[in-house]
C-alpha cells in the first residue's frame, strides 16, 4: 500500500511539474525519486510509467479523447508520421525521460558506493538505504 | 548502465530542447499541458469567459451564436472594432500574420529559406511599400484611421495576454511565436485583395502571343471588347446578348526569332508573377451577384445574392461577424481578418456584394537606362532621370541574413530586369488611395445612394457593387480608378522613353458603369465586359471572360417575377450552363455530316448517343457531363494548337471559350487546321469528330466502359487547401454541382469557388442567409474548423442570426459568451 501511495505522489509531482514548471519536470521529479529510492532495482521502469502515466492524465484532463485524437490525427499527418506514431511519441519521450533521468542517478550513485567502498569507506559515510516497504 | 542510461537521457533531453531541420523542439511541442496537445483544450468556445481589455471605454459583450459568430454589442463604435480584433486574433492569429508577411515579403522570418523566392517577388511587386505610404497619409484623426488602431489594439491586446495553451497550431508546428501587429497592416491585407483581383500583367504574356500568332490575330481573339454583349450596365430595350459576328484572321506562323521572343516575354512576366492570375479570359475566379427589385419578388422587397468566388482555404478568407453599437451602428457580414471592415454584408438598411470588375488598372513600359549592370537613371524625353534604388534584406527567424537585392522605382513604379530589358509597371494599386475609409463609412449607409456616396475614395481592387436597400433601390457600379491612356487601350508594353505613354487621368466617376433601378427591374454581374462599348466606348479592359454565367442569371430572373430568397439560393448551385448548346450543335451537327458521308463510326454514334441522352447539367451524379467535359477540353486543346511552342507542354495562352464559340460558327477557318498534320487540311467537323473520339476513348480507358458507371462528382472536386498546404488541415476531393458556363464554374485543380454564398431580403424586418466553405475557428481541431463545409456542397444556406441587443439571442442559439471589460 506504501508502495501504491509513493508511486501515486510521484505521478502527481510529475504532473504538477509538467503542468506547472515545463516539459522536464518528468525527467527532474524521477531524479529525485531515484537519489531518495537508490536501492530499488526496478525505479527506472516505475519512473518510465509514472512519467508515460503523468502525461496521459494531462491529455484527457485537459480534452476529451476525441478532441486528442483529432488532433493527433491532423498534426500527425502534417508532419507525415500518422496519429498512431503521435500518440505513441507523446507517450513514449515522458517515458524515457523519466526511465532515463532516473536510471543514471541510480547508476551515478552506485558507482559513487562502488568507489568508497573500494577505497575503504569511513564508518558512517555511506549507509545503504533501507529497502521501501519493509 | 551508467553510459546507456547517460546516453538516453542526454538524446531525450536534446531533441526536447533542440530544432532539427525546422522540426520545433520536441520537449515543448509534445507537452501535454501547453504544447500541440493544448489545441485540443482551446478549440471549442468556452461558454462563458471574462476578459479586460485595455484601451476599452465601457464593457463589451460578445454572444457567440450556435454557428460561431460573434455578435458584438458596444457602447461606441471605437469599443466594437477594439473587440472585433480579439475575437478575429482567437480564432485566425496565424492566418492574420501570414497575410501581412506575404504582402511585406518577410515569409522567410516565419516558416524558413524555403520562402526566399515567394519574398523576393512580394518586394518586387512594390505592395508593401504602397501600404505603408497609404497609412502614412491617412490624417491621425480619421475615423478609420482610429478604427484600425482600435482595432489592432484589441489584436494585441489577445496576443499579450493569450496562455502557452492558446498558441496556433500552426506556429507550434513551425516553432515560432505570433509577432506584435501594426495598425498599417491593415493596408497590407486590403494590398493583398489588389494583388488577388487587380494583379493584370496578361498584357506581358500577350507580347508572347503576338510573336507567336501576329499581331492581327492576337487582336482579334484577345480583343479590347467582347464579342458577346451581355454587360452590367442593362441597355434599354435588350433583353437577349448583342453578339458581333465575323472572320477571324488566320494565324501567322512564327519563324525562330519569333519564338525566341515569345519566350522573353514569357519569362519576363514570370518575373513580375509567378503565380497564374487568371483574373482575365477563362477566369476562374468567377464571382457573380444579382438583385431584384421589389416588383419582381414574390414579398414585393427587393432581393440581393452575393457569390464571390476566390480561392478556396482553410482557414476560410472570411470571418462573420456582426456588430451593434445603439444608434451607430448594426453591420453584419463577412469580414476580413486584419481588417476592421465589412467588405461584403448588410445593415437594417442596405446590402451589398461585389464581383471583380476585371478593369486594366495595371500597365508596362520598357525603359531605357544608362547601364544595365547597375543603373542609376532612366530616359525619358531624351532627358536622363534617376532611378530610385532600395536594398531589401530577407531574413530568417533567427535573424540571418538570407539574401539580398536593390530594387528599383522609375516615376511609374517598380522597375525589372528582364529577358525583354528593363520593365517597369505602373498600377492602380500602388497609388495613394484610402479603401479603408470607404468600406468604414459604407457600412453606416441608410440607402442604396448613401452607399454608393461613401465609397468615393474607393480606388483598387475596382469592383462591381452591388447595393439593395429597404426602400426597394436596387443598384451596380462598376466602383474603381480606370486610367486614361493617351493611346485610348492599356493592352500592349509602351515605350517608357517617352512621357506620352503615360496615363493622363482617370475616368471620372458618372463615366463609371453603373444602374440604378433599371426598368428591367434586375441587376447581375459576373466579372463580363461591364458597359456595352456601343453605349460607352472608353477603354476600361481587354480579354474579359466570357458572359456564360451572366446570361444565365439574366434567364433565370428574366423568366421568374415573383423570385423567392430560396430561389435565389437555388442559383446559385444551378447546374445549366449556357456553354452546352454551344458546343453540341455543332458536334452534333458533325457527326451527323459524317454519317451521310458514310463516314460515321460505331465510337460516334455511341458517344453521341451519351451525350443526347445528357440534360445538359452538371450534376454530381451526371454520366454525360462526364464525356463532355472531355470532349470540350480536348476541343480547345486541338484547335488552340497554335499556340504551343515547339517542346513547350503548355500554350502560351489560351483564348476563351467566346473565341471557340465565335470560331464554330466559321466551319472552314484557318485556326482548325492541325499544324502537326502537314499533308491534311483540317476544318471544324474533322476536329470536333477528333475531340469526341479522343475523349470517347480516354473518358472509357479513364472510367470505364460502362457510361452508366461514370459520375461527373468522380471527376471534378473541389479542393480546399490548408493556407500552409499542410497535408491533414485541408478538405480536398469535394463533389459539388459546378461545372465550365455555371454560375459555379469548375477548373481543374480545384482550387477557387464560391468563398460565401448569401441572400438577403430587404424588407421591414431584415433576413438573411449565408454560407462558406470553411468555419469560423482558425483551429484544425475545432469543430468551427470545417463545420460548413458540407451545407456549403449541398448548396444550402444557414439562416444568419440578426439580434439587436445579447439578449435578443435566445439561449439555445449562444454557443458561447464573451464579456469584455475596461482595466
Amino acid at each position: 500500500m506504501r508502495k501504491v501511495i509513493e508511486f501515486l505522489l510521484v505521478l502527481a509531482l510529475m504532473t504538477a511539474s509538467t503542468w506547472l514548471v515545463a516539459w522536464w519536470g518528468v525527467a527532474a521529479v524521477a531524479a529525485l525519486w531515484a537519489l531518495v529510492r537508490r536501492s530499488d532495482r526496478g525505479l527506472a521502469l516505475k519512473a518510465g510509467v509514472a512519467g508515460m502515466l503523468s502525461w496521459i492524465a494531462i491529455l484527457l484532463f485537459a480534452a476529451s479523447a476525441d478532441a486528442i485524437g483529432r488532433t493527433a490525427a491532423v498534426a500527425g499527418t502534417a508532419m507525415g508520421v500518422g496519429s498512431s506514431a503521435l500518440l505513441i511519441l507523446v507517450m513514449a519521450y515522458p517515458a524515457l525521460l523519466a526511465s532515463s533521468a532516473a536510471a543514471l542517478v541510480r547508476a551515478v550513485l552506485n558507482l559513487a558506493l562502488d568507489r568508497r567502498s573500494r577505497t575503504g569507506s569511513r564508518a558512517g559515510a555511506y549507509r545503504p538505504a533501507r529497502p521501501v516497504g519493509r | 548502465m551508467l553510459v546507456v542510461a547517460g546516453v538516453s537521457l542526454a538524446g531525450a533531453l536534446w531533441v526536447g530542447f533542440s530544432s532539427f531541420r525546422g522540426a520545433p523542439p520536441m520537449g515543448p511541442f509534445l507537452n501535454p499541458a501547453h504544447g500541440l496537445f493544448a489545441a485540443a483544450r482551446t478549440a471549442e468556445l468556452p461558454d462563458s469567459q471574462d476578459v479586460t481589455l485595455t484601451g476599452l471605454g465601457a464593457r463589451v459583450e460578445v454572444r457567440y451564436d450556435d454557428r460561431g459568430v460573434p455578435h458584438i454589442f458596444a457602447t461606441t463604435e471605437q469599443d466594437a472594432y477594439r473587440a472585433l480584433g480579439w475575437v478575429h486574433a482567437r480564432d485566425r492569429l496565424f492566418q492574420m500574420e501570414l497575410t501581412q508577411r506575404a504582402v511585406a515579403g518577410t515569409l522567410t522570418e516565419l516558416v524558413g529559406a524555403v520562402a526566399l523566392p515567394l519574398d523576393r517577388e512580394a518586394r518586387r511587386q512594390g505592395l508593401a511599400v504602397a501600404a505603408e505610404a497609404k497609412w502614412a497619409a491617412s490624417a491621425p484623426d480619421a475615423p478609420e484611421r482610429l478604427a484600425i488602431e482600435a482595432y489592432m489594439g484589441g489584436v494585441n491586446a489577445y496576443v499579450s495576454g493569450m496562455s502557452r495553451a492558446d498558441l496556433p497550431m500552426e506556429y507550434r508546428l513551425l516553432g515560432r511565436r505570433p509577432r506584435e501587429f501594426q495598425p498599417q497592416d491593415t493596408y497590407y491585407l486590403l494590398a493583398r485583395m489588389s494583388l488577388t483581383l487587380a494583379w493584370q500583367d496578361s498584357e506581358l504574356r500577350r507580347e508572347a502571343v503576338v510573336a507567336v500568332v501576329g499581331r492581327e490575330a492576337t487582336d482579334a481573339l484577345f480583343p479590347v471588347n467582347a464579342p458577346i454583349q451581355e454587360p452590367i450596365q442593362p441597355v434599354l430595350g435588350r433583353r437577349a446578348p448583342r453578339i458581333a459576328g465575323g472572320r477571324l484572321p488566320p494565324p501567322a506562323v512564327p519563324t525562330t526569332s519569333d519564338l525566341a521572343e515569345a519566350r522573353r516575354w514569357i519569362e519576363t512576366r514570370e518575373l513580375f508573377s509567378s503565380a497564374p492570375r487568371l483574373t482575365r479570359g477563362e477566369a476562374v475566379v468567377g464571382s457573380n451577384n444579382w438583385a431584384v427589385a421589389p416588383g419582381r419578388s414574390a414579398s414585393a422587397h427587393a432581393l440581393l445574392a452575393g457569390d464571390p468566388h476566390l480561392q478556396l482555404t482553410l482557414p476560410s478568407i472570411w470571418y462573420e461577424a456582426h456588430m451593434v453599437v445603439p444608434g451607430v451602428l448594426d453591420v453584419y457580414g463577412v469580414t476580413l481578418p486584419l481588417a476592421p471592415l465589412v467588405p461584403i454584408g448588410f445593415n437594417r438598411d442596405v446590402a451589398w456584394t461585389a464581383t471583380n470588375t476585371g478593369a486594366d488598372v495595371m500597365d508596362f513600359y520598357t525603359e531605357t537606362v544608362d547601364d544595365t549592370t547597375a543603373p542609376t537613371r532612366y530616359m525619358v524625353d531624351g532627358a536622363w532621370r534617376d532611378l530610385e534604388s532600395r536594398t531589401e534584406t530577407y531574413r530568417d527567424a533567427a535573424g540571418a541574413v538570407l539574401a539580398v537585392d536593390t530594387l528599383y522605382r522609375t516615376h511609374r513604379g517598380p522597375v525589372l530586369r528582364t529577358p525583354a530589358g528593363f520593365v517597369s509597371m505602373r498600377w492602380t494599386a500602388l497609388e495613394l488611395s484610402d479603401e479603408g475609409a470607404a468600406l468604414r463609412a459604407a457600412s453606416f449607409a441608410r440607402s442604396a445612394g448613401e452607399w454608393y456616396a461613401a465609397m468615393d475614395g474607393y480606388r483598387a481592387p475596382a469592383q462591381n457593387f452591388l447595393v439593395a436597400d429597404r426602400d426597394g433601390h436596387i443598384g451596380i457600379r462598376s466602383v474603381g480608378r480606370y486610367p486614361i491612356r493617351p493611346q485610348g487601350r492599356g493592352d500592349v508594353v509602351f515605350d517608357g522613353s517617352t512621357s506620352a505613354s503615360d496615363w493622363t487621368g482617370a475616368w471620372a466617376e458618372e463615366r463609371a458603369p453603373s444602374a440604378l433601378d433599371p426598368a428591367q427591374g434586375y441587376l447581375a454581374s459576373a466579372n463580363q465586359q461591364p458597359i456595352d462599348p456601343a453605349v460607352e466606348a472608353g477603354y476600361l479592359g481587354w480579354d474579359w471572360p466570357p458572359p456564360w454565367r451572366a446570361m444565365r442569371i439574366n434567364e433565370i430572373l428574366r423568366a421568374d417575377s415573383t423570385m423567392t430568397p430560396d430561389e435565389m439560393r437555388l442559383a446559385h448551385t444551378d447546374p445549366n450552363s449556357v456553354l452546352v448548346p454551344i458546343i453540341m450543335e455543332p458536334l452534333r451537327s458533325a457527326v451527323e455530316a459524317a454519317r451521310a458521308r458514310g463516314a460515321d463510326l460505331l465510337a460516334d454514334s455511341a458517344a453521341m448517343a451519351v451525350l443526347d441522352a445528357w440534360d445538359g447539367r452538371f450534376t454530381v451524379e451526371s454520366h454525360g457531363a462526364v464525356l463532355f467535359d472531355a470532349v470540350y477540353t480536348t476541343l480547345a486543346r486541338r484547335t488552340w494548337d497554335e499556340f504551343l511552342l515547339p517542346g513547350a507542354t503548355r500554350r502560351v495562352a489560351t483564348p476563351n471559350s467566346m473565341m471557340l464559340a465565335r470560331l464554330l460558327d466559321d466551319p472552314s477557318s484557318a485556326w482548325w487546321d492541325d499544324r502537326s498534320t502537314a499533308d491534311a487540311l483540317e476544318d471544324r467537323d474533322a476536329v470536333l469528330l477528333a475531340s469526341l473520339r479522343e475523349a470517347w476513348a480516354d473518358t472509357r480507358a479513364a472510367f470505364g466502359a460502362d457510361p452508366e458507371s461514370w459520375r461527373w462528382g468522380d471527376v471534378r472536386h473541389v479542393n480546399i487547401r490548408h493556407l500552409l498546404r499542410l497535408p491533414g488541415f485541408g478538405r480536398e476531393g469535394l463533389e459539388v454541382q459546378s461545372g465550365p458556363g455555371t454560375l459555379s464554374p469548375s477548373e481543374a485543380l480545384g482550387t477557387h469557388g464560391a468563398s460565401w454564398r448569401f441572400v438577403v431580403e430587404l424588407g421591414p424586418e431584415l433576413r438573411a442567409w449565408g454560407v462558406y466553405p470553411g468555419g469560423q475557428s482558425g483551429n484544425p481541431v475545432s469543430s468551427r474548423y470545417d463545420d460548413r463545409i458540407s451545407q456549403w456542397q449541398r448548396g444550402e444556406l444557414a439562416e444568419l442570426r440578426l439580434p439587436r441587443t445579447p439578449d435578443a439571442l435566445a439561449d439555445s442559439l449562444v454557443a458561447g459568451r464573451l464579456t469584455l471589460s475596461p482595466p
